[in-house]
């Protein structure tokens, strides 16, 4: 992006900004000439502030050494009374650190330059200072530096000096949290086994499971780690171990995506895609805060996943059954421009036992699908193993259209047997155009939560992939977003519920909601926005008010 | 490594040696040289200046106009700003009058890779319950700008309150996550 592009498009909205404001006030003054006295003033657009860098340093030093900073202030457009102080730090359990506006500052720092100074326009001004490491049996340590832009007392404003009225205002002070993040080198870490995992759950996010716990520092120092997550059952022979992030560094790359930062007395919140295959059934979560390879603290937390808690995860890999999966759940091979001739399913078994499986291919109505080659049509697969066969497209001259059926899979292990199908499409030529009936949308109370649920029908003759995303905006302009089918396949003939459902009660009130459903990927999405009332207490059926708008693809 | 020279040191250090290399070595021995800039993470705001309002007396609650705060920082791993009162208006002849405070803020427009997240949209005084703060708070997760709409609103339980001019400061808090 280029800057003169940028400034260009400030100015814009600045100025947008700017006529909102006049067109308010002289609403509010023409319904104050019927009412009496009312008036909204304000005679100043928007003016720039100031500059500062870094807002971070990262020094390595040694207990008991004193190291210089520096920090550079600029104001970039307007006068500035500048404040700068020493400041006690706090942890939010999203990882971010911000000041505490009460408790005693840190006495480490020292500052050199002056702490009250006035810039002009365009003037810079170093905040320089030394700070001294403390003997603290820590490996990292955290100094917060306050830098306030004291503001304007008053808008230069014309409301009335009449002291009958009431008049009311408000003054804006811009304050930068800069800190100095510090690197002890501390070998004696044994502070951090009092680290406490309190919670800890998989959970449901857009459809994949999300590994998410709470961890607790008691003690009266800071501290940097990794967590590593792991999901063991007794049934699984090769549990593979993931690391855990804070919210607030979720987008970064590499190492530091992942290092872990907690703040005395603070509470955060760390989560992780679960990279191993999760299975159904009663399992553990094991949790371990760690130092390098050294894990210092672990906690066992117990889960119970069940089928259908994570359909995203489900359209990957299907489950067949005890600690088996394979890889994709919904296959498609052809000739047509973008897709495969052929496609590996990858079969895993991570189990304690052997397990055999028999594969053939069907139509759906149950006859062989010509058409379809397998590489193998019976397998063994050994605990801890994983093995693949072929699908692939054979060469007929007269096929020129897609044919639709299952692959078929029986599984053997012990004296156990059971059957499981995946859906197969064979695209010889272009799939028919989808037909999928679309149910009304309605709003469901459980236990004072409010969900949202509608029907989807394939009518036509081939399989159609079905995502919905649901969009629940309140008045206040923050919204919720949900989603469901996820791209899962919908057989002929078949009729399936999509549910949304928010993890928070939805207080009544007004909402928009707004509906976006796809289907094939050359088919225009169905939209539907509608403004709703919601009493929470009653269960109904969503009645479109006015603005009701629907697009049909 | 101890770094305990800002980084425009380093960036100054590199240019001079530069200056001083012999180009016959340089031929000689087929010798290289790299480069590195460290580029700082900065933040930048726009804040509004001051407002005032008249009470029109019809309804207790006041809004005031949306102002807009412009946000900007190149950190790979974003930026925070928390807005924030630590007092509820006060009337200024009469510091024991007073009148809650509600803030709210939306983001308006954004440019750049970041994605900006209320984490804290609503949020007001109640000061006859000893509640004296009100903070809201937007992150972003990559560098980037955003124009944050903040409103104020002025809040009373009724209209009859004593005159005067009321008055409260918001602060505007940024730091790095």
């Amino acid at each position: 992006m280029n800057v003169m592009r940028c400034a260009g498009v400030c100015a814009l909205v600045l100025s947008i900004s700017a006529v909102s404001i006049a067109a308010e006030s002289e609403k509010r003054s023409n319904t104050a000439a019927a009412n009496g006295p009312r008036r909204v003033t304000l005679t100043q657009t928007v003016e720039p502030s100031f500059h500062i860098e870094p807002i971070v340093h990262r020094f390595k030093g040694r207990r008991g050494t004193t190291i210089p900073f520096q920090f550079e202030i600029r104001s970039t457009g307007k006068a500035m009374n500048v404040t700068v102080l020493p400041v006690k730090l706090r942890q939010e359990h999203t990882g971010i650190i911000l000041h505490e506006t009460s408790g005693v500052a840190p006495d480490e720092i020292v500052f050199s330059s002056p702490t009250k100074f006035a810039l002009d326009p365009g003037e810079s001004q170093f905040i320089e200072g030394t700070v001294t490491i403390p003997l603290a049996k820590s490996n990292f340590l955290s100094f917060g530096v306050l830098v306030r832009d004291n503001g304007q007392a008053s808008a230069e404003d014309d409301t009335s000096d009449d002291p009958s009225r009431v008049k009311a205002g408000v003054r804006f002070v811009t304050q930068y949290v800069l800190r100095i993040d510090i690197e002890t080198g501390v070998k004696d870490l044994s502070q951090m086994d009092h680290l406490v995992f309190e919670r800890a759950r998989v959970m449901n996010s857009k459809g994949m499971p999300i590994a998410q716990t709470y961890l607790y520092n008691p003690t009266d120092f800071a501290f940097e780690c990794a967590v590593r997550g792991t999901i063991q059952s007794s049934s699984t022979s090769r549990p593979t171990p993931f690391r855990m992030t804070l919210p607030s560094r979720v987008n970064l790359e590499g190492d530091e995506r992942y290092l872990v930062r907690v703040m005395p007395k603070s509470r955060i919140m760390l989560s992780a895609p679960v990279d191993s295959l999760l299975f159904p059934g009663e399992q553990n979560l094991l949790l371990e805060v760690t130092n390098g390879r050294r894990a210092l603290v672990d906690k066992s937390f117990a889960i119970n996943v069940k089928p259908g808690d994570f359909p995203a995860l489900e359209t990957q890999l299907a489950y067949l059954g005890n600690e088996l999966s394979v890889q994709p759940a919904q296959i498609q091979v052809g000739k047509l421009s973008g897709t495969k001739r052929s496609c590996n399913l990858r079969f895993m078994n991570n189990s304690i036992e052997p397990k055999t499986i028999e594969l053939s291919v069907r139509d759906l109505e149950g006859n062989a699908l010509s058409g379809v080659r397998l590489s193998s049509r019976d397998i063994e697969i050994k605990p801890g193993r994983s093995k693949t066969v072929r699908a692939s497209l054979e060469s007929i001259k007269d096929a020129k259209s897609a044919r639709y059926g299952v692959v078929e899979l029986l599984i053997r292990a012990g004296q156990n047997q059971s059957k499981q199908e995946l859906p197969i499409a064979a695209l010889f030529g272009r799939p028919p155009t989808p037909s999928v009936d679309i149910g009304e949308l309605q709003s469901v109370e459980t236990n004072g939560y409010t969900s949202f649920v509608m029907s989807v029908t394939n009518n036509g003759s081939c399989y159609v992939p079905v995502h919905a995303e649901l969009q629940i905006a309140k008045q206040s302009g923050h919204a919720l977003e949900l989603a469901d089918g996820f791209g899962r396949w919908l057989k002929p003939g078949e009729t399936r519920e999509l549910a949304f459902r928010p993890q928070e009660v939805l207080p009544a009130g007004d909402y928009q909601v707004s509906l976006n459903l796809q289907t094939a990927e050359d088919q225009e999405p169905f939209t539907q926005t509608l403004n709703i009332q919601l009493a929470p207490e009653v269960a109904e059926t969503i009645a479109a008010e006015a603005e009701s708008s629907v697009q049909a693809g | 490594m101890f770094t305990n020279q800002p980084n425009w040191v380093n960036a100054i250090a590199a240019i001079v040696a530069i200056g001083f290399m012999n180009p016959g070595m340089v031929s000689a021995q087929q010798a290289s040289q790299s480069f590195r800039v460290t580029v700082p993470a900065s933040a930048q705001v726009v804040a509004p200046p001051a407002a005032a309002i008249l009470h029109d007396l019809a309804t207790a609650a006041q809004h005031f106009p949306l102002q807009t705060w412009s946000l900007q920082t190149n950190s790979p791993s974003g930026l925070v700003a928390e807005f924030s009162v630590n007092e509820s208006f006060v009337n200024a002849s009469d510091h024991a009058v007073k009148s809650d405070a509600e803030l709210s803020i939306r983001v308006a427009a954004t440019k750049g890779p970041g994605r900006w997240t209320t984490t804290q949209y609503l949020d007001h005084t109640s000061h006859a319950v000893g509640d004296n703060d009100a903070v809201v708070q937007v992150t972003s997760n990559a560098m980037g700008n955003a124009d944050i709409e903040l409103q104020v609103r002025f809040l009373n339980e009724t209209i009859e309150l004593p005159v005067g001019e009321y008055f409260t400061t918001v602060y505007c808090t940024l730091s790095m996550p």
